[in-house]
């Protein structure tokens, strides 16, 4: 029999006793909208367990199921320990181990040439899915004398923020506390937020309607549902300019906040002339009767409000519009900035909203100097509204060198398989005269790179973070870094030195960094550290619903635009539409008709697993016993008739490439679709998209909707 | 204090926190061959041409009157005094696989080295004032530890998972 | 004050008075047991001889004098020679004891053993007990055979080809029957587990009757009917066994195959009880008495013996009852599990045979309801499908899908699970 202490340290229990004691951290695998606080269990320098943090303000207690990866996440095998220096071809995968100053000493020779040779701005300086370090790396980028500084933003969330700021001004988000009535467009949930589940559910028990809009069957319209509309993939601008004309011609409209909150409204009116009931039943696949019982229940029970959803909307070759169509039902049904409706957010640091100001953004941008960015004039929408590169053109910049050559990329924790016709992308990656990236594992990207350095996981470092209602966190190491990993940003500041970078703030480095953005927030870096959970910020002040339209929308009109006045400049020039137009997710395809024919399937990539985020947990066993093998989902009767059972390998095949995965079996895919989730090394399903399949106004790829087909391989 | 694991199909979505929690909790060696305790899986089913889809989680159901403890031959399988859950002691185990059949859950599975291993409901856990690791992760309460009484409570006032009461394992013995 | 009587103490012995201790914590508890030993297990001894648990762990229960202590039982370690049901009397060799309020005959199961010649050699071992393990670990302790002859594909019969063919030993395995498993394996599967074997080096001799044996020297001559002969240094018995009800006979309690008991183990006899593999309860596929020599079922029955014997037994309205068992053989062996469900006898309908990579599945049955069910590969799902099963015969028809999600979680064959899912 194991004694009573054997037992109390195989069942992990913390005290005195057993030497295991709690630390107070936090998750960083996903997006900064979450970053959930994580209790470590630490025994002599190991985590041995992790759990959510019961009293922090956002996840109360509560992780998902990659955050309960936290643990074999940061012990993965493929960790890099050192410095490495690419010893064979580029995507041979050969590398020495090297020392820091080594390194350093590469990275100075390496950007030098460069710099000197071509001039500061053919050193891009890149970003992947990791965001914790970004103003300052984006202070360091222009600190260098380089305007190219982009991140994966160029293909995350960032369209539909840029929708919206045409539109309103300012993102939006559902108050769900305070509403009644729920337009879960795209809503998913349960694999990709799970807190706001919970806050569904708790508007559920208070007799709240939901509406869910998806293409496909999911828990939440299993379990929240009053209706599903199950819309087919990319049609979603379609439907809401249905509801839209439903709502003007049933009298539905909020005439007050039209006459004195909107412009372009006559023209809205104008434009949604043409979906009727059945010419939207017929675009979008949802029958007439449940596109007016949803719009009834939405317009007339107030307050109401609708889910925001920046990818799964967005990510197609028409999804800017769409996003833009959506958010004008907010206008017409008077839900926007009303207590229950949509709210505007302003985020407070790093794409989070705490209810108080810091100066990050000035910090991050100050230093941007005056020069034509990668990509700038293609996407003009975006250069209007993001202060970085659309990072879609970057391969096409490295490529051709037009208008100037770009040689050189800093890049942190760059994927390149995040690029729709990722072999583009390799092959700008190998023309480079020099390239470092940092990473925690082994990727694909870094068998491409001149030096690779290691990094360190959330559980690992010092890292500062908001979360809503005030608070601001900072973490403190509930280990220290494992190997020779350093935190991202001490790598950037010793780079200060060893570089000559000229920036006094820089210079000082993290702690004075993080004050200067603190300040008016009334906290301090001095403050913070004497806590070790979050703690409310002085200046937090709760938003009054109205109070954005009191002081007047930050659009060029002051009000909320039907019709962009934004977009209109580009009308000529690009033929962008001001108007919330709608057009079908294949339009830019020549010869759409006759693709359709050859390709009859939808391809939908990236939709939302339990157990992966990109790529980040592919190489994580727990996370990948839970869906072993890269897996398709398709509908039965589309399996049936190709002659696929369950199990089976199957070809994807686009216009662009071809994939071999294996098939799973479901009625929860319409038919006529085919799920596929990315990320994976021997299944890229970025080499299904092709590059060129964008969307104008935001440059985002289409990565929602190709079209495909699929056979028994 | 008897505890009971309760678990509603109505709120689980088999997003597998659970039984990554579970894996993360026992240190489950996937690439050893090793599965965790609890597993979380979809089922969808033809009833009447129209699917229907369910989302379930499972593991040891720790039954009141648990047929796996008068299966063991070696009597490694007892029930805890301070807990009232279905615990083990392996060291005996032969891997005869007598549990296995007679678990109509299928929860018990044996190791590389033959011996069983399964669900212990975490009991070391709750003597310490601690959920069980798969309760504690379920971010929609589609998992719940409760006290006897209360699950008698709740049993007055809501039905049993369909499973559960199928089978009826769940006995007032004990 | 209450007395019982319990007559045997192996599982359902202990069991029972673990029951009677519960409801009666008043109560005299007299055992009587031949051996004086702890409950012990007969089928760990294979596991012993292989040195898997140590002689302790025969006695799954602890030791005697713990048991005595913990239940507080008057324990005599002496044979029971005869039986007054009427008057509720036991009779020892040292003289009569009783009346009791009730006793509870839990004798267990004796070796068959074929009246033939050469059965008392040294080298000719039958396993049921401690003694009989002890036997064998020295046999092969000292001077191990070369060879062994198994005669009898049981339970026990398979784990001592198992034992020995690891040890070393050239063998061979023997049985009247046409292919192994006669009463549990269907004859796809049977014949695939001898297939098995063959490739792994045992020799097969199925449809042989033993007549008898011939020691030469330290070789044994087996002699089947027909002529056949086989020779080994070792011949290992292993026919099964038989519920020892001479007891109950004798005493004029209506026995079968064992000693007939309704689901509250009642025999014929007012106030005498049995349980265990002396016994013969009902079986829920053919609704007749069986007898399922099955440690979990006698533990099953002996807790209902004791609970109804505590109750007051033969009076009480709503008697404890058993849930009536199915056949059932759950053998793993030779790095092989093989489970088989229901009767082969009442395999009617059609027979399918389902196979992926892990499992080979023979089932029985119509429309996805199963009579009789063989499972070659891992084990789990078995305890799931038995579940079925019972219920089915049972006349339950509302399986739970999430059952077939299950089996589907173990890798079982999707077109099987398409089959049941008919039902």
């Amino acid at each position: 029999m194991a004694s009573n202490l054997d037992r109390l340290i195989k069942a992990k229990i913390p005290g005195d006793e057993t030497g295991i004691s709690i630390r107070h951290s936090l998750c960083d695998i996903c997006t900064p909208v979450h970053h959930c606080g994580v209790d470590a269990y630490v025994k002599d320098g190991r985590v041995l367990k992790v759990e959510g943090t019961p009293d922090n303000p956002y996840n109360q207690g509560f992780l998902c199921t990659k955050g309960l990866c936290n643990r074999q996440y940061m012990y993965r095998e493929d960790r890099l320990r050192t410095p490495l220096k690419r010893v064979g071809a580029r995507g041979e995968g050969r590398f020495e181990p090297l020392g820091w100053d080594q390194a350093y000493a590469e990275i100075a020779r390496g950007l030098g040439a460069v710099k000197e040779k071509y001039g500061p701005h053919a050193v891009a300086f890149f970003s992947g899915y990791a965001k914790w370090y970004r103003p300052i790396f984006q202070r360091f980028a222009f600190a260098f004398g380089s305007v190219n500084y982009g991140t994966d933003d160029s293909v995350c969330n960032n369209s539909g923020v840029m929708g919206l700021k045409c539109t309103v001004g300012r993102v939006a988000k559902p108050d769900l506390k305070n509403s009644r009535v729920f337009l879960g467009w795209a809503f998913g949930g349960y694999y990709s937020a799970h807190m706001a589940v919970r806050g569904l559910r708790g508007f559920k028990d208070r007799g709240g309607k939901v509406i869910i809009i998806d293409p496909k069957i999911t828990p939440a319209v299993k379990h929240f549902a009053d209706l599903h509309l199950m819309i087919k993939t990319g049609t979603d601008g379609a439907l809401a300019l249905g509801m839209a004309r439903l709502i003007i011609d049933q009298g539905w409209v909020d005439r007050d906040y039209i006459r004195n909150h909107t412009c372009g409204y006559e023209d809205f009116t104008g434009l949604v002339r043409d979906f009727d009931l059945e010419t939207t039943a017929g675009i979008t696949g949802v029958p007439q009767e449940l596109i007016y019982e949803a719009t009834r229940l939405f317009a007339t029970i107030k307050p109401g409000c609708i889910n925001d959803s920046s990818s799964t909307v967005a990510h197609h070759a028409n999804g800017f519009q769409n996003y833009r169509a959506i958010a004008c039902l907010l206008a017409l049904t008077g839900n926007f900035d009303v207590a229950g409706g949509n709210l505007p957010v302003l985020d407070t640091y790093i794409y989070r909203p705490a209810g108080f100001s810091m100066r990050a953004a000035h910090f991050a941008g100050e230093l941007r100097p005056d020069y034509r960015h990668i990509g700038a004039g293609r996407f003009p929408i975006w250069d209007e509204l993001v202060p970085e590169f659309q990072a879609v053109d970057l391969a096409r910049h490295i490529l051709e060198e037009k208008p100037y050559p770009v040689k050189a990329l800093f890049t942190l924790g760059m994927n390149v398989k995040m690029f729709a016709g990722t072999d583009r992308m390799i092959e700008a990656l190998k023309s480079l005269d020099f390239f470092v990236n940092t990473d925690l594992f082994e990727t694909d990207t870094n068998k491409y790179a001149d030096l690779v350095l290691p990094v360190c996981s959330s559980l690992e470092r010092v890292d500062f973070k908001v979360y809503p209602g005030g608070y601001a966190f900072l973490t403190k190491a509930a280990v220290e870094p494992l190997y020779e990993s350093k935190r991202d940003v001490d790598i950037l500041f010793d780079l200060v030195k060893v570089l000559g970078i000229k920036d006094e703030l820089l210079e000082k480095g993290y702690e004075a960094c993080m004050d200067y953005m603190l300040e008016g927030s009334g906290l301090t870096m001095a403050e913070l550290k004497k806590h070790d959970k979050p703690v409310k910020a002085p200046a937090f002040k709760p938003y009054v619903p109205g109070d954005y339209t009191r002081e007047g929308y930050a659009t060029p009109s002051g009000k909320f635009e039907f019709s962009s006045r934004l977009i209109a400049k580009y009308r000529q020039s690009h033929g962008l539409d001001p108007l919330p137009a709608y057009r079908s997710p294949f339009a830019d395809e020549p010869d759409e008709e006759g693709r359709r024919k050859k390709y009859p399937l939808v391809l939908t990539t990236g939709t939302r697993l339990p157990n992966a985020i990109h790529s980040r947990l592919h190489g994580v066993p727990w996370a990948r016993s839970l869906r072993p093998e890269p897996t398709a989902d398709v509908n039965r009767h589309d399996a049936a008739a190709r002659g696929v059972a369950e199990g089976d390998d199957i070809e994807i095949v686009t216009d662009y490439g071809r994939l071999k995965v294996k098939a799973h079996l479901t009625s929860k895919v319409g038919s006529g679709n085919v799920h596929f989730f990315h990320g994976y090394s021997e299944a890229n399903a970025n080499l299904l998209i092709g590059p060129h399949r964008v969307d104008p106004y935001s440059g985002f790829p289409a990565y929602k909707s190709n079209l495909c087909d699929f056979m028994k391989s | 204090m008897k505890y009971v694991i309760v678990f509603d199909p109505d709120r689980c979505s088999a997003c597998s926190a659970c039984a990554v929690a579970c894996m993360d909790q026992n240190d489950i060696d996937i690439q050893a061959g090793e599965r965790g305790y609890r597993r979380a899986f979809e089922w969808e089913s033809q009833v009447g041409g129209q699917a229907l889809c369910a989302y379930i989680s499972a593991s040891c159901l720790h039954c009141g009157d648990a047929p796996c403890i008068m299966a063991c031959p070696t009597g490694c399988l007892r029930r805890s005094l301070t807990t009232g859950l279905v615990i083990y002691d392996n060291s005996g185990c032969i891997g005869c696989r007598s549990c296995s059949l007679a678990c109509p859950f299928g929860a018990p599975r044996f190791r590389a080295d033959g011996k069983m291993v399964k669900c212990d409901g975490c009991h070391v856990r709750l003597e310490n004032g601690l959920k069980p690791a798969c309760v504690r992760a379920c971010a929609f309460d589609a998992l719940i530890c409760l006290t006897g009484g209360e699950y008698q409570k709740m049993l007055e006032e809501k039905a049993e998972s369909s499973l559960v009461k199928a089978l009826g394992v769940w006995g007032p013995r004990g | 004050m209450k007395k019982y009587a319990i007559v045997g103490f192996g599982c359902a012995g202990y069991r029972a008075a673990e029951a009677i201790r519960a409801g009666d914590g008043r109560a005299e508890i007299h055992v009587f047991s031949e051996t004086g030993e702890a409950p012990a297990n007969p089928m760990l001894t294979t596991y012993y001889v292989r040195g898997a648990i140590g002689r302790e762990g025969l006695f799954p229960f602890g030791p005697l004098e713990e048991i005595i202590e913990n239940l507080g039982l008057i324990h005599r370690a002496e044979a029971v020679r005869r039986l007054d049901p009427a008057g509720r009397r036991l009779e020892l060799d040292s003289g009569p004891v009783g009346p009791f309020d009730s006793i509870l005959l839990a004798t267990g199961a004796e070796s068959l053993a074929p009246p033939v010649a050469g059965l008392d050699h040294p080298r000719v071992i039958q396993m049921r007990g401690s003694a009989d393990a002890d036997r064998l670990k020295a046999i092969m302790g000292d001077a191990p055979p070369e060879s062994v002859l198994v005669v009898g594909a049981s339970m026990t019969g398979i784990k001592i080809a198992e034992l020995m063919h690891a040890a070393g030993l050239k063998c061979t395995l023997a049985d009247l029957a046409g292919w192994i498993f006669p009463l549990a394996a269907l004859e796809p599967v049977g014949r695939r587990i001898m297939g098995r074997l063959t490739e792994m080096g045992l020799t097969m001799g199925f449809g042989l009757a033993l007549e008898h044996i011939t020691p030469h020297g330290k070789t044994l001559t087996a002699r089947f009917r027909g002529g056949r002969e086989i020779e080994a240094d070792l011949l290992a018995l292993c026919l099964g066994a038989r519920g020892r009800t001479a007891l109950a006979r004798e005493a004029g309690l209506a026995v079968g195959r064992g000693i007939t008991v309704d689901r509250a183990m009642r025999s014929s006899a007012p106030g005498i009880y049995a349980a265990g593999d002396c016994c013969e309860a009902p079986e829920i596929q053919s609704g007749r008495p069986a007898v399922i020599g099955l440690w979990a079922n006698a533990g099953l029955q002996g807790r209902v013996a004791g609970e109804n014997m505590a109750a007051g037994g033969a009076g009480e309205a709503a008697p404890a009852c058993c849930r009536p068992g199915v056949l059932q053989n759950l053998s793993h062996f030779f790095n092989m599990d093989f489970i088989g469900l229901g009767d082969v006898r009442r395999a009617t309908g059609e027979t399918l045979v389902f196979e992926n990579d892990d499992y080979y599945l023979a089932a029985a049955g119509e429309g996805g309801r199963l009579n009789c069910l063989n499972l070659l590969g891992p084990p789990y799902g078995g305890g799931i499908l038995k579940s079925r099963m019972v219920r089915a015969f049972s006349g339950l028809r509302d399986n739970p899908s999430e059952q077939l999600a299950l089996l589907a979680q173990y890798g079982l064959p999707g077109d099987f699970l398409a089959w049941l899912d008919q039902a």
